[in-house]
């Protein structure tokens, strides 16, 4: 255990103090402990949300029951987020310790053992932050409640029985999930056993709902019907474990403390078979973990990194990608930087069509929806203007996202691979402006088939529909410029603080940068009312100058750009 | 003191090591050679005990890998192929925790600041590992392996991105642990004239399988070469890749 010990504390000590002598990551820290602190130093300072019952409340149920059925639906839900996740891999281990410590003669036992303590450590917060960000909301309600039961001290006790009741059903599930995980991924057997963990959360889901359903069916439904069934209903019987922690929970409510010991000696003696289970099979968690770590690493920093191409990427690697050749991109012969388009043209082509897809039906709702409802209005009517206002201005809404998305994800690879790249015969801003105009094409296809849609639907719309159109590309390239600028600035794109911090910087800058646009549109606008081609033009001119001149001081950041650095 | 036997290991239906049977004796350096996707880092990685074999067993200094798997692995050093490193502990640190891994901090203290000053390591001795470069990055993963009294070493390409310096120093130091100290070495390398330099027998496999075993004069034997041919020359005729690119050349 000690050199487990020994690497924990010496890692997490050597990131902060990484975290606190890099300036960059130091802002990024900053940003976020002050607006976490100003979140809850409001919330304390503040005194909570006042509560509604500032006289005793009027209840229609025994204060017992009503906090007994509250618990066990606390513990179903709870009992369903541990189960939905028990399928879930557990992907805690990194390429290090399979390369280190796995081939050391650590006992694989005790790696185990530690990971499960360090998983509930780390499980234990969860409560924390409840108490935190919920304890001032809620405690006037709960106050009042306990003010009701027949023994109002119980509050005191509360706090300390529900811990211990999210203790131990965390201990439970969190030996379950290695248990259930060292016995259903041996990558040399049948996988039959994989299909376990998603069909019974699945079925246990379906009862849930099927029960609760049956009883808002019943003619005589009431409140009354909810409550008997939560606290004597079949489910207390049926998820024993959500029933045995709602017992400990309750404990100094009821006064029952044998049933909660009861309840507690059963979970935790679950918990000790699932970990001896656990521990059976823990010869298979090293070959595990030794096969997925690579690609559960690769998903996990193209999440923080905000890579939509990692999936792709790593379905790739597992060879589960068929390559399909398109015929007319094939044919194109484009030479020099226009090289760098067709490559993107390809990459996008395979890797870009589930998150368009997505985009696209998002945009067409969203705009055919008010032109729906603008059938009725005459044109020149104000509602019909505010309908039609926001059936266009939804269309480079959802460009503005598309763009910021694909922007992000595509520079990731271009932060990355900069021996490859740089290396090309052309210039730096060359090479940037033809790695973002595939996904800036893109994005605007969206937004053009939204203008379509819009024309379709409402043929007299067609001049300020096909304005907007024209504004579409110059905004996509301020947008991903401002995107690649602040990625270059900030290039530690796994860094959880410099991530926030630079995305709220891109986003404000965004703003910033569309403010010419604005005023050069906005005049032409005010002078000449109804020509929005020619506000439009003006627009598009201001912004494809922004864009040009934000892409050449990516391209002198980029110049100077060493991810090794 | 290394007794491999009959090791299979299985990925669902692929059989990415099938029946190895192999042996190095104290003192020996055995070169573990294959085309690409041969078999030879999942046999490395079966017998460094990270992957489990479908079959088969592995014997390290007497000790069954699965049956006393820490004795087998106290007398094992395995340098893996491009190691992943802890990056957020110094070099030191993590030269530590591998000592403390192996119940080995006595050796640590007499040995280490040596090894690091031997790999040129110690000027960065108290640098973050994710600020080495990745030559660096090998030459500690090779001292990690050093810092215990291993019997068996397992080296999976160590000499990729070290540079000439390194490399030499890593050659002698295994040459010296094997034929002085008595050490068993076995080498996977596609550097074949290093592998000719530097082993006493090379084990050549190619689709999971050991095609040959033997000396360089025990190959030449079994494929009628001359006594001038090289190992590459060897290995070129012993695997399929080798009889396809002669095909080419000879077009």
């Amino acid at each position: 255990m000690k050199p487990l010990l020994f690497l924990t504390f010496r890692q997490a000590k050597n990131s902060i103090i990484r975290s606190l002598t890099s300036v960059k990551r130091l802002i990024g820290i900053l940003f976020i402990v002050l607006y976490y602190y100003s979140f809850i130093f409001r919330r304390f300072t503040s005194g909570g949300v006042p509560s509604r019952f500032a006289s005793p409340m009027q209840l229609d149920f025994p204060a017992t029951d009503i906090i007994g059925a509250v618990v066990f639906g606390g513990s179903l839900v709870v009992m369903m987020l541990f189960w939905l996740s028990l399928g879930v891999q557990r992907g805690g281990f990194r390429s290090a310790d399979v390369d280190m410590l796995f081939p050391t003669p650590v006992n694989p036992r005790i790696v185990l053992f530690f990971r499960m303590i360090r998983e509930n450590i780390a499980a234990l917060l969860l409560p924390l932050l409840l108490v935190i960000f919920g304890g001032p909301a809620l405690g006037g309600q709960i106050r009042m409640l306990f003010r009701h039961v027949p023994n109002p001290d119980a509050l005191s006790q509360a706090g300390r029985w529900l811990l211990l009741a999210w203790l131990l059903t965390q201990v439970f599930w969190i030996s379950a999930s290695y248990a259930y995980a060292l016995w259903a991924y041996r990558f040399d057997e049948k996988t039959w056993q994989r299909r376990i963990a998603g069909w019974s959360s699945f079925g246990a889901l379906a009862i849930i709902v099927g029960y609760v359903s049956l009883l808002f069916r019943q003619p005589d439904a009431s409140a009354h019907t909810f409550m008997d069934a939560a606290l004597h209903g079949p489910l207390r019987l049926i998820f024993p474990m959500a029933s045995g922690a709602a017992n400990i929970a309750m404990a100094p409510v009821t006064g029952d403390t044998i049933l909660a010991i009861l309840a507690g000696i059963g979970l935790l003696a679950a918990a000790g078979a699932l970990i001896w289970a656990a521990m059976l099979n823990v010869a298979y968690m090293y070959e595990h973990a030794a096969l997925t770590t690579s690609s559960i690493e690769t998903a996990r920093s193209a999440i923080r990194a905000g890579d939509l191409m990692a999936s792709f990427k790593i379905r790739a690697a597992e060879g589960k990608v068929k390559v399909r050749h398109i015929r007319w991109v094939d044919r194109l012969r484009w030479q020099g930087p226009m090289a760098v388009v067709w490559k993107e043209l390809i990459l996008n082509i395979r890797t870009s069509l589930p998150s368009m897809t997505v985009f696209l039906v998002l945009g067409l709702v969203y705009s055919l929806l008010p032109i729906l409802a603008a059938r009725a209005e005459r044109p020149g009517n104000d509602d019909f203007r505010m309908l039609v206002g926001i059936a266009l201005g939804t269309s480079p809404f959802i460009v503005w996202m598309t763009a910021w998305t694909m922007s992000r994800s595509g520079f990731v690879e271009v932060l990355k691979r900069v021996d490859a790249d740089k290396a090309l015969p052309f210039s730096l801003s060359q090479f940037l402006f033809a790695q973002s105009t595939i996904r800036n094409l893109e994005a605007c296809l969206i937004g053009w088939l939204i203008v379509v849609g819009v024309i379709i639907a409402r043929p007299d719309m067609a001049h300020p529909a096909l304005s907007v159109g024209v504004l579409l590309l110059p905004f996509c390239f301020v947008v991903s410029s401002v995107v690649l600028f602040f990625m270059l600035l900030f290039p530690d794109i796994e860094d959880m603080s410099q991530r926030t911090f630079r995305e709220m910087l891109t986003l404000i800058v965004m703003a910033i940068a569309m403010v010419p646009g604005i005023i050069f549109g906005g005049f032409v606008l005010f002078n000449f009312e109804s020509m929005y081609w020619l506000a439009a033009l003006v627009m598009s001119l201001a912004n494809t100058a922004v864009a040009f001149l934000v892409m050449m001081m990516c391209a002198e950041l980029y110049a100077v750009h060493n991810p090794s650095e | 003191m290394l007794e491999v036997s009959g090791l299979t290991k299985y990925y669902k239906r692929v059989c990415a090591v099938d029946e190895l049977t192999f042996h190095v004796n104290p003192g020996e350096i055995v070169g573990l050679l294959g085309p690409n996707g041969a078999g030879k880092t999942t046999a490395l990685r079966c017998i460094a005990g990270i992957l489990r074999s479908t079959s088969g067993s592995v014997r390290i200094c007497g000790n069954d890998l699965r049956s006393q798997q820490k004795l087998a692995k106290m007398a094992l050093a395995f340098v893996p192929e491009t190691p992943s490193l802890y990056e957020l502990l110094t070099v030191r640190e993590h030269l530590r925790f591998v000592a403390m891994c192996y119940e080995s901090l006595d050796q640590y203290e007499t040995l280490g600041s040596e090894l690091l000053r031997r790999y040129d390591l110690h000027e960065k001795e108290d640098e973050l590992v994710a600020t080495l470069s990745k030559g660096m990055k090998q030459k500690l993963a090779v001292v990690c392996a050093l810092i215990h009294n291993a019997r068996v070493f397992l080296l999976d390409e160590p000499l990729i991105g070290i540079d000439p310096r390194g490399a030499a120093q890593l050659k002698n130091h295994f040459l010296d642990a094997a034929h002085q100290g008595g050490a068993s070495v076995l080498v996977s390398t596609h550097l074949l004239d290093t592998a000719e330099k530097m082993c006493d027998r090379v084990i050549i496999m190619a689709h999971g399988r050991k095609i040959e075993d033997g000396t360089l004069a025990e190959l030449r034997s079994r494929t009628e070469g001359g006594a001038a041919e090289s190992l590459e020359e060897l290995f070129l005729k012993l695997t399929e890749e080798g009889y396809e690119a002669a095909t080419v050349s000879d077009i």
